[in-house]
């Protein structure tokens, strides 16, 4: 290889790791956000007499909080898999609309790639990824998002393992408050998205029907919040633009 | 167990890759592309508000009603002027726990 050639893929691998580190940076308060979850998730899960085995390996493959949740509810009251994997659609729901937002931002990607950076698509990584791809796409965008997800992912897993086995010795963690680190920087994130009056009235609906239907199972009440806060986005530009050209 | 696991991932995996796997092969629909312009601002501000609805509803004494909200606030003025997120975060998560 000549020396010119060697320069150049080594620049290559350079940018790569700058993207992949700066990914990881950028998930990092909302790891630290995640961690407590972990924690009471695996403690949860040993006092159910969930093996090791079988919480790491949720958290590894399933990787779905939420979902995880809902699970160790239903397996404490003797739900059989199918109720539990039906109802782990309906909580995820959301992560579909978050996958017709990236796609167009990953379109160019190898199918490899796609169901890598697809598997680690959770809140957290959609927040840091939303905000990346309205700022800048670079050619190594996608290993951006590959530290995002991985790092998250290693924590989660990590963090439910050190629940199962220390359970409630950890559970402390949970009376420190930690889990305000989620909606400091979710809100943060938005603010910085509201751009015009439509986002605006958008947030502002799916904020009040967030509130209003917080009580609804399995999530239901956040579907409804993001389809009625995006109708109401699509409606108010229109009605801005009649009330304009009546005047 | 292990059916439950498997079967969860399968779901969760295929809920997250559909669209993904399927972009470029078949276009969206325009309106649907317009309509997930809102998406990102949406879907985040609906976990926030429930979020804080929750830690409320464990802890709602004034001083950490106070915390709560000092540090959201934070957070969001200085996100606004900064245009920034470091900052903000930072100083949210200082201030909840200062006041807390």
């Amino acid at each position: 290889m000549s020396h010119r050639a060697h320069k150049l893929k080594t620049s290559t691998l350079n940018a790569k790791l700058k993207s992949y580190r700066r990914g990881m940076l950028a998930i990092s308060p909302l790891t630290i956000g995640a961690i407590p979850f972990a924690i009471i998730y695996g403690a949860i899960a040993a006092d159910l007499d969930i093996s090791l085995a079988g919480t790491v390996a949720m958290s590894a493959i399933v990787f779905a909080g939420s979902a995880q949740f809902v699970a160790l509810g239903m397996l404490a009251v003797g739900s059989g898999p199918l109720l539990i994997i039906a109802t782990s659609i309906i909580v995820n729901l959301r992560h579909l609309l978050y996958s017709a937002w990236l796609a167009p931002h990953l379109a160019s990607l190898s199918i490899k790639w796609r169901a890598l950076l697809s598997f680690g698509l959770t809140d957290e990584v959609f927040a840091v990824m939303s905000q990346h791809y309205s700022k800048e796409q670079t050619d190594n965008s996608h290993w951006f998002f590959l530290g995002t997800t991985s790092t998250l992912w290693f924590f989660w897993t990590l963090s439910s393992t050190a629940g199962h086995i220390l359970g409630s010795e950890l559970q402390s963690l949970n009376e420190m408050g930690l889990e305000i680190a989620m909606p400091v920087t979710f809100g943060a994130m938005v603010i910085v998205m509201i751009k015009d009056r439509a986002t605006l009235f958008a947030t502002l609906t799916a904020c009040v029907c967030a509130y209003l239907a917080r009580n609804l199972p399995h999530q239901l009440g956040f579907i409804l919040a993001t389809t009625l806060g995006i109708l109401c986005g699509c409606i108010v530009p229109t009605c801005f633009s009649q009330r304009k050209d009546k005047k | 167990m292990t059916y439950t696991i498997i079967g969860m991932a399968i779901t969760v995996f295929a809920l997250r890759y559909l669209p993904i796997g399927l972009a470029g092969r078949y276009r969206m629909p325009e309106a649907i592309e317009r309509a997930l312009i809102f998406a990102p601002p949406v879907a985040l501000s609906g976990i926030v508000v429930t979020t804080v609805a929750g830690m409320l509803e464990k802890n709602s004494t004034p001083h950490h009603v106070t915390a709560i909200f000092s540090s959201l606030a934070i957070a969001f003025a200085l996100a606004r002027f900064k245009q920034n997120l470091l900052l903000p975060i930072c100083a949210g998560i200082l201030t909840y726990f200062l006041l807390k």
